[in-house]
């Protein structure tokens, strides 16, 4: 049944699946069951995942596997988080699970799971635009935290603090050992690990926080009667109560079968950002990772534009980077626009990925980030920045996909960084070049960041790849780049690259 | 707070059920079924109440509980009552068989047969009886005899030398207790299996002088006593546990009246009973026999034929079900739509799974046989057979197995919880949808129960209902334990605190000076934590009226307490069952859960609120109905006792069960219109 989708979250306290079908464009859900299993303690504590442990993940995901067949669901993806990223053993846990349940398990990195549990806000906020022009996120979670700001429908900030529940619920655990006052210590401990954001929260002064992460379930569901809008006040107060481990909140948390620890922590990292906004309300909206999984695969399936708005995200962030190293804004415009134009004419007779659309237009926010500090060699500068970025969205391999592009901007490269490729495979390779090479060609185009050079037509032929063009005054630099650029181009495509006045 | 004993509420109930043998406007034989019910209830009752006082004498627990009784009191005044009723049973049961004699309808006495009866008695003794019987022998040197729970044997007191020695022989189970003596015509002349062993009882101890013979029978122990945690395997656990029960502690001796006193003695000592345990019968000891009676038509009622109403249709029902909410009132109406939603299901290739519970099964279940197909045609089933329904537990065990065998997915519900709720989830491929039909009820998925207990249900395509079932059925598997439900109301997670709700809706609302009126009716009313809230309710001035065909705690009418209180108890020819519950200012429900303790913390039920108005107003007439019974209602009093108001002179008589037997809607008029004019 093609209407029907289903999302398996391999969490770290829980595994959680939802199952919906599409009618007529809406979505009604099925299915969305949670059972609870103790991944990520076990992985904090002892950096592996037992065998017990996962037999019972096992028995958990062959209930899932029977209620998918009760439905006949067919299109669905299971997606690991930190649990099984930080476990040595995740691998073999794979293929245990492919082997006994058939269920193949992709493990996310955080990058995307954010991505995907905020972009599943389109469905699960009905005033997300309006929530969107200013807002502050923060989700916490298993192995960290995340802030993030959203201003006029982008989001213009992403911040991610390792520190994460289980690490600060241990730490609570010792300093309770030490002083009565242990809630406090640790919200200063947490404001002294994050202050460097505060600025960036208080100059905003956002109209929206928003709560996300593992324990807002139950603090939407046993505080707030399912209220996904509550009151500022009340939920200050609810962070008094508990660190004053006021014994009926304590009670009724315990009673759900959720840690007083991994509660309190979290409350205290709400209440350090709380602090800083003036909000009325906060809102615990009701997102998952299942419910961004599920906004994948049925975005994928029926072509939806609707999360256009969350996909860019990806792309805003990576131009606000652009913009706090100085890249010339105007410049960047022009390459992207420039090498999109290049990629859409060479798309039908050559093989590329649909994600390379996007990772072209990142290349070219980011393409030139090291000048900003290191004019001389500032390519390799930019390559050794872009790879220790953790882009919003975008799996580390793609960031480095990015950065290898970015680093071959420059056609007299190719020879010199060859050899560094060698970790990406033969199609990444590929990828990396041909993109290179598009992106090569674009910013020669500009090399004097004056857009004098308007496309105006491309053609393909047999051995060329015409490049019809308009000029708003004398591009001799551009012409003499352009020169630079064409034996790579053509090394990549098998045409040759010609620029031709357009009558 | 005030509360009647649950113990001797029951009692009363059985008295009850006892009367509807008394009823002189009902055929002979149905009348002595009732006898036979009201044996085989007290059966239960001791095998399951009276032996778990037992056990609280024995480990010591002597605490006043809410109804005044510590355990030891409370043991007394059930012995007093049981022997009260049982003298009465005896009595009225002699009464009716001189009614049947009168009807050619017999159980003749050995010492009335004519010569030839007898010889004919004595040669079906020596061909078919004879060789089943196994005399065994009681001396210092061996352990007294297992004697099995329930059954029927003669003690018999030899000569031995100069000694008197004890033997024991079962009357034979395997053989039917009414052996008919004269096949000939319409005449229907019965000899108890036991008269006739007594009669050639020497045959078995040749050499041996019989000097004396008594009748005994055992009641044991029959709770089992399962320590879950423990089990790995909670089917064969259950398994043993049955096996045991036959061998549980002895709570009661009956024993033919006028006995050899020395045959009395040795048995009691062996028994290791006190006297109160000891019951004499005077008569036919366990009348359950009575109901293997058969006679002339005309002495039992007649076979009652359920409505079978056009949207029953079952090529159409599942269409139906689409187009709205329908309702069944089981036996009125035909229980075959429950079957037939199940068995449809197993044969339409647009159904995907089929998910059900199922806590007592009939011998022949057709569901279970639709179950059966379904998973051969490689359909998704799962199947919740709760393994511990009391004194089912066997009959569920097979079923289970053969399920499993089937390829059906069998759960066995969560850790401690008996799973007592009444639920089928069918879930369907559609034109580019899956849709979820449901049936959710207030009886077990019995077909041959459905024809005796008054039962409802309701098959719905509603969504909330739909996802709220998955949910449900993901609780009992044991996946989780976090029950969000929107419309279902689960036990024992929801349950008792929405009935806390809705009753506390009622008492604000009264207070407020608005109307404000509960009327419910269960099986049973014994939840301590419910029947404060309706007092406090009556004492707001919310109007109160139940329907408790049981046990029932609540101690109605009483001044400053209870004044809003009415409690009446329907027994009739169908064992009433259903659970319906109206709060005016709530709405109306159907559960599978009675209002007692076990219900609301220890079992699994649901309650659902029904939502089609049509339906509702049906209901609330039903419930009228019931309510103005003038025929088999008993009104009870303050003091835990019942009684039925003579019918005034002149008064319609208002006869629920009948009038719902006899009501003909399939026509242009409605339920309700067609009520109207009856009542």
């Amino acid at each position: 049944m093609d209407h029907l989708f289903a999302a398996i979250d391999f969490g770290s306290n829980a595994l959680k699946l939802k199952i919906i079908q599409m009618v007529s464009g809406e979505i009604e859900v099925l299915e969305d069951l949670s059972v609870p299993i103790r991944l990520g303690d076990e992985v904090y504590l002892s950096d592996v995942i037992k065998l017990d442990t996962v037999k019972k993940a096992v028995d958990i995901l062959l209930h899932f596997k029977r209620i998918m067949d009760d439905y006949g669901v067919k299109i669905y993806k299971a997606m690991a988080t930190s649990a099984l990223r930080d476990a040595e053993n995740s691998k073999s846990i794979i293929e245990i699970i492919r082997m006994k349940t058939g269920f193949e398990i992709e493990v996310v990195e955080d990058t995307v799971e954010k991505f995907l549990t905020y972009k599943s806000m389109r469905d699960r906020i009905p005033n997300y635009k309006e929530v969107r022009k200013s807002a502050v996120l923060v989700e916490v979670n298993t192995g960290g935290f995340d802030v993030s700001l959203y201003s006029q429908n982008k989001l213009v900030k992403n911040d991610e603090i390792k520190l994460g529940i289980k690490e600060l619920k241990y730490i609570l655990m010792d300093l309770e050992k030490r002083t009565t006052n242990y809630p406090n210590v640790l919200k200063e401990l947490i404001q002294t690990r994050t202050s460097h954001l505060f600025p960036f929260i208080t100059i905003r002064r956002p109209n929206h926080f928003l709560a996300v992460g593992g324990e807002v379930k139950t603090i939407r569901e046993v505080i707030f009667d399912g209220k996904s809008i509550v009151h500022m006040a009340e939920f200050k107060e609810t962070c008094e109560r508990a660190k004053r481990n006021d014994y009926d909140l304590r009670r009724r948390i315990e009673r759900r079968g959720s840690n007083w620890y991994e509660f309190l922590a979290t409350m205290l990292v709400y209440d350090v950002f709380t602090d800083l906004v003036k909000c009325e309300t906060l809102l615990i909206p009701d997102i998952s990772l299942r419910d961004g999984i599920l906004a994948e695969l049925t975005e994928q399936r029926f072509e939806l534009t609707k999360y256009r708005d969350f996909n860019n995200d990806i792309y805003t962030l990576t131009g606000e980077i652009s913009k706090r190293y100085k890249s010339s804004e105007p410049h960047v415009k022009y390459l992207e626009r420039t090498s999109l134009q290049f990629l859409r004419a060479l798309k039908d007779y050559y093989g590329f990925h649909e994600r390379d659309f996007l990772l072209l237009r990142l290349a070219a926010n980011l393409h030139e980030i090291g000048k900003f500090t290191r004019i001389r060699d500032y390519l390799d500068t930019t390559y050794e920045k872009i790879s220790n970025l953790d882009i919003f969205g975008l799996e580390h391999k793609e960031t480095l996909l990015i950065a290898h592009v970015c680093r071959l901007i420059s056609s007299s490269e190719r020879k010199h960084y060859t050899s560094d490729l060698r970790d990406l495979s033969d199609d990444e390779q590929i990828r990396v070049y041909k993109l290179a090479a598009i992106l090569s060609v674009a910013d020669a185009l500009d090399k004097g960041k004056k857009q004098k050079i308007r496309i105006r037509k491309l053609e393909v032929t047999e051995d060329a790849f015409l490049i019809f063009v308009t000029r708003k005054e004398d591009a001799v630099l551009e012409e003499w780049s352009f020169r630079f650029t064409v034996e790579n181009f053509e090394n990549t495509f098998g045409i040759r690259p010609e620029l031709r006045d357009f009558e | 707070m005030k509360v009647i004993n649950r113990e001797l509420s029951w009692l009363e109930f059985n008295y009850r059920v006892l009367m509807e043998a008394g009823d002189e406007n009902s055929p002979l034989l149905e009348r002595a079924k009732f006898s036979a019910i009201f044996s085989s209830n007290l059966d239960e009752f001791f095998m399951v109440r009276v032996a778990a006082i037992k056990n609280q004498i024995s480990s010591g627990y002597d605490e006043i509980d809410r109804s005044g009784y510590t355990a030891g009191a409370k043991l007394d005044a059930i012995h007093e009552r049981v022997r009260t009723l049982v003298t009465l049973q005896h009595d009225m049961t002699e009464k009716l068989l001189g009614q049947l004699e009168s009807e050619n309808v017999r159980i003749v006495r050995t010492e009335y047969l004519s010569k030839s009866e007898r010889e004919g008695l004595e040669k079906r003794f020596n061909l078919e009886i004879f060789p089943v019987l196994t005399p065994m022998a009681v001396d210092y040197s061996r352990r007294f005899p297992l004697v099995a729970n329930k059954a029927l044997y003669l003690a018999v007191k030899l000569i031995i030398g100069f000694e008197s020695k004890l033997a024991i022989v079962q009357v034979p189970t395997v053989l039917p207790r009414l052996v008919k003596i004269n096949k000939k015509g319409a005449i229907y002349d019965y000899a108890l299996l036991e008269d006739v062993i007594e009669m050639f009882i020497d045959r078995l101890f040749p050499g041996t002088q019989v000097v004396a013979t008594g009748l005994f029978r055992v009641t044991r122990n029959g709770d089992l006593n399962i320590v879950e945690d423990e089990a790995e395997d909670l089917l064969m656990v259950i398994e043993e546990a049955v096996k045991l029960r036959k061998w549980g502690e002895t709570v009661r001796l009956e024993i033919s009246s006028g006995t050899d006193a020395w045959l009395k003695e040795v048995l009691k000592n062996a028994l290791k009973l006190e006297e109160q345990q000891v019951y004499e019968v005077n008569g036919i000891m366990d009348l359950t026999v009575l109901m293997q009676l058969k006679g002339p038509k005309q002495l039992s009622r007649q076979a009652y034929k359920p409505k079978y109403l056009p949207f029953m249709d079952k090529k159409a029902l599942y269409k139906n079900i689409r187009e709205g909410d329908l309702f069944v009132h089981h036996p009125y109406e035909s229980f075959d739509p429950v079957v037939d939603f199940v068995k449809q299901a197993s044969k339409d290739p647009n159904v995907l799974a089929i998910k059900q519970t199922l806590y007592r099964v009939s011998g022949d279940s057709q569901i279970v046989k639709a179950l059966f197909d379904a998973a051969e045609r490689g359909k998704q089933v799962t199947v919740l057979v709760e393994l511990m329904a009391r004194f089912d537990e066997e009959n569920n065990i097979n079923w289970a197995k053969k399920l499993e065998q089937k390829g059906v997915h069998v759960i066995y519900g969560i850790l401690g919880l008996k799973t007592h709720s009444k639920i089928t989830l069918v879930v369907r491929r559609e034109k580019n949808k899956i849709r979820r039909y449901l049936h959710l009820g207030t009886g077990n998925y019995n077909d041959q129960t459905a024809k005796l207990y008054t039962d409802m249900g309701i098959f719905t395509v509603n969504e909330r209902f739909g996802a709220d079932a998955s949910v449900f059925f993901n609780m009992i598997s044991g996946f989780t334990n976090a029950v969000q439900t929107t419309a279902l109301v689960v036990a024992p997670f929801m349950l008792r605190q929405r009935l806390y709700d809705l009753i506390d809706n009622e008492i604000a609302q009264a207070k407020a000076g608005n109307k404000a009126e509960i009327v419910a009716k269960m099986n049973a009313l014994l939840d301590n934590g419910v029947i404060e809230r309706l007092y406090e309710a009556s004492r707001a001035g919310v109007k109160i009226k139940l329907i408790v065909r049981g046990i029932c705690a609540l101690i109605p009418g009483l001044s400053g307490m209870s004044e809003n209180i009415e409690v009446i108890s329907i027994v009739g020819e169908f064992l009433e069952h259903s659970r319906i519950y109206y709060f005016k200012n709530g709405g109306m429900f159907l559960a599978s859960a009675d209002w007692m303790p076990r219900n609301l913390s220890r079992r699994v039920e649901l309650m659902f609120p029904v939502e089609d108005p049509s339906i509702i107003d049906r209901l609330k007439a039903t419930l009228t109905l019931y309510l103005k019974d003038n025929v088999k209602a008993w009104h009870m009093e303050s003091d835990g006792s019942y009684f039925k108001p003579e019918l005034k002179e002149g008064a319609k008589r208002i006869h629920a069960q009948q009038i719902l037997k006899e009501l003909e809607y399939t026509g242009n008029k409605t339920f309700i219109e067609q009520l109207k004019e009856r009542m």
